[in-house]
């Protein structure tokens, strides 16, 4: 079966038991992250039955089409859905959000997910964008199996932001931003929202964030580290060059800019208090060039 | 101030920043418009209420009404604070527009319903903003078929290939003009007793005319791609909601500028226009309410200032709308991409502006009244916008503890109520008794 299933169509889907009595709805498809697969696999589905919202494992299920997903029987005791960091909702956490296409870099809308089925297990395969996976969503439904699929990015070349409503933790490589260069990176940096600019930021190896970081403007990045956590934020700010790590701390308010200082390790807090405390000297003596100074200022990080 | 809250930042500071922001070229709306943002999104929701469709609501209000409806500037300006207030609040805390949010948060069909929405009111705005350049050409002699098509030629050209920036300016000062209304009201020596009552004491409609024009005016003050502008630049600033204090003051201080130039429109023409029974049929009649200024020069000042302030906005609601549209679906925006890279957000901009200008050729077709009608229009589609706002400015997983508190919901609902209420009046007057309407 190589006919791929899309999201969109199982969201509202009847779900019944083989004989064909009706359980409830399904509301939502789980998918598990593991980075050393190229894509998630489907491990089930959360159907509303009455006012519950219950968790159904994928090997319950026996059919799995749009028309009706159809579980095995005799029925397992099923559980509530309770959440963990490395499982994905797919409707609630990932349809119609945007994600990075790396490869295209540029940010994409997800209209659709398509889902395909190889050795009896079922794959998170691919993201559609564009009229085709919308006018399907926006049509009925006997129609909308009628459409094709518009154009699908492999999920495994995208990269997933968290958005900023339920907030998920993602433990991923980013190898695959890690490769773009700074220039690269700080792009998509400055189209995103803070939220997920800053969850990428945290992801990314410091040295590759720092990279990216000194890219971007000085009132960005600023709020970017306005916000960011102390950790990550900390970690950046070491692998960045003094003068522009002192740019932007200078840059930042003092309640976050003394938190932030305070995580760093003394030797480096120490450093960059020094060049602020500079540059606000030279600033009152006109005419002494801040840009020979700060050369002369070395890598905070000792390296 | 609260300990919170942040000074906002120097001049200077904002100085250092532009340049940056400017060359960059990321997508963002506004691109070459982000001077305007520098200046703080409220000043540039202050010039955008005053419109030609917002002008031409005042003026035909006080012609036509006389002092009765002043209330309603007063209630639907502290409604526009609210609603301004909630959009920037919602841009500062989330990074995103008001589209985007909309899209992620009501999914597609939704999102679809609030943009079509979105396109036929900014349509009529847009045709409202020709049909104010076209009336200031007449001002001055010059034919509707030569002025407009002029007009949308050389904006769509300047945005979306030229330097926008000293045009605007040109256009915002030239808009400036119409603060004379505030000197014209007062030396028109309006019955101010009779001004602080009706500020005071909301008057019902007294006829069906009067319920439309109360929504004519709340579509005038509280435009719905106003509010998606707003948002869209105060992400476009990169203001946090560590600035939000700021971010409040400048909303309000828009909000209440806007107003009060309105306020003075309509006590000038109640003063002059109302008392001899002239309607504002067109530009020159509106005119008529500044004589008391500038005597036989009204013509011309008013003239000027109409095609200020009608230029500014011809040009910011078609990018506004094109730049929602695309950004609630996903697909490449902004005037630094190419026309292949983003064909929807270049098509949508030209089909505005140039259908707009098409519609406004019209030969006889009344410009104020056309102007009239594009604000009507607004008002009918404001409730379901301020709906979707309302929503998602009520949202804890969105906003947190930056959430709308009671007074915004009170006003917001408030609003949302009178002009449902209004509008229900309307549509079942005009099915019972339709001869009237």
């Amino acid at each position: 079966m190589a006919v791929p299933l899309c999201v969109s169509h199982l969201i509202g889907a009847p779900l019944r038991e083989e004989r064909g009595v009706r359980l409830g709805t399904v509301r939502d498809v789980v998918v598990r992250l593991d980075a050393s697969v190229p894509w998630p696999e489907v491990v089930g589905l959360i159907a509303r039955s009455g006012r519950h919202e219950l968790f159904v494992p994928y090997a319950e299920v026996v059919r799995f089409d749009p028309s009706a997903v159809s579980l095995r029987e005799p029925l397992a005791a099923l559980a509530s859905f309770i959440h963990n960091d490395n499982q994905l909702r797919l409707y609630a956490d990932v349809l119609d959000r945007q994600m990075l296409d790396v490869g295209g870099r540029r940010l994409v809308r997800v209209d659709d997910l398509q889902l395909l089925a190889e050795n009896g297990r079922l794959w998170l395969a691919g993201i559609e964008s564009g009229v085709r996976p919308l006018l399907r969503r926006l049509a009925p439904r006997a129609l909308a199996r009628q459409l094709l699929p518009g154009m699908v990015l492999d999920w495994g070349t995208a990269e997933y932001l968290a958005g900023p409503l339920p907030v998920v933790r993602l433990q991923l490589p980013r190898d695959r931003v890690a490769r773009l260069r700074p220039e690269q990176i700080a792009e998509v940096l400055a189209c995103l929202a803070y939220t997920e600019a800053r969850t990428m930021l945290g992801a990314l190896a410091p040295d590759v964030a720092a990279d990216a970081v000194e890219q971007l403007p000085l009132a960005r990045q600023a709020c970017l580290f306005s916000g960011i956590q102390l950790g990550p934020g900390g970690a950046i700010l070491e692998a960045m060059t003094p003068p522009a790590a002192a740019d932007l701390v200078g840059a930042l308010d003092s309640g976050q800019r003394e938190r932030l200082l305070r995580g760093l390790p003394e030797r480096i807090a120490g450093a960059l208090r020094e060049i602020l405390a500079k540059r606000a000297i030279a600033s009152l003596q006109p005419g002494r060039s801040l840009r020979a100074e700060s050369r002369a200022e070395g890598r905070v990080g000792g390296k | 101030m609260h300990p919170g809250s942040v000074a906002p930042p120097s001049r200077a500071a904002w100085r250092r920043l532009r340049p940056d922001w400017w060359l960059r070229g990321n997508p963002s709306l506004v691109g070459k418009l982000r001077w305007l943002t520098v200046l703080g999104p409220g000043v540039v929701a202050a010039a955008a209420g005053n419109d030609a469709g917002g002008i031409a609501t005042a003026a035909q209000v006080g012609a036509t009404s006389g002092y009765r409806l002043l209330w309603a500037f007063v209630l639907s300006g502290i409604g526009l604070i609210a609603v301004q207030e909630m959009c920037a609040r919602m841009g500062a805390t989330t990074g995103r527009g008001l589209a985007d949010l909309i899209r992620e948060r009501f999914r597609v069909r939704w999102a679809v319903l609030a943009m079509v929405m979105l396109v036929v009111a900014n349509a009529g705005t847009t045709i409202a903003e020709l049909a104010g350049i076209a009336a200031a050409g007449e001002l001055f002699g010059a034919p509707r078929a030569l002025v407009v098509p002029l007009a949308a030629l050389g904006l769509g050209v300047l945005i979306l290939r030229l330097p926008y920036r000293p045009a605007e300016r040109v256009f915002l000062l030239l808009s400036s003009l119409l603060l004379t209304y505030v000197l014209a009201a007062v030396l028109a020596q309006p019955d101010w007793p009779a001004v602080v009552h009706s500020l005071l004491v909301p008057a019902p409609p007294a006829n069906l005319g009067e319920a439309a024009l109360l929504i004519t005016i709340w579509g005038s003050q509280i435009t719905p791609y106003m509010q998606f502008f707003v948002q869209s630049a105060v992400v476009d600033r990169g203001t946090t909601d560590q600035e939000l204090s700021s971010v409040r003051v400048d909303a309000a201080v828009g909000a209440i500028a806007s107003t009060f130039v309105a306020l003075f429109i309509v006590i000038a023409t109640a003063a002059t226009l109302h008392p001899v029974g002239q309607a504002v049929d067109d530009a020159a009649a509106a005119a008529r309410a500044l004589e008391p200024v500038a005597g036989p020069a009204a013509a011309t000042l008013f003239g000027m200032g109409l095609l200020g302030a009608a230029l500014l906005a011809a040009g910011v609601v078609p990018l506004a709308t094109a730049y929602a549209v695309c950004e609630a679906f996903g697909w490449e925006r902004g005037v630094s991409h190419s026309f292949q890279d983003a064909p929807v957000f270049y098509g949508l901009f030209i089909a505005l502006l140039g259908g707009a200008a098409a519609a406004v050729m019209w030969p006889g077709l009344p410009l104020v009244r056309a102007m009239l009608a594009s604000q009507l229009v607004a008002g009918l589609l404001l409730p379901p916008i301020l709906a979707f706002i309302l929503l998602l400015a009520n949202d804890r997983r969105l906003l947190g503890t930056r959430k709308n508190g009671r007074l915004a919901n009170v006003i917001g609902g408030g609003t949302l109520a009178l002009l449902s209420v209004l509008e229900v009046v309307l549509l079942v007057q005009a099915i019972t008794a339709p001869g009237e309407a």
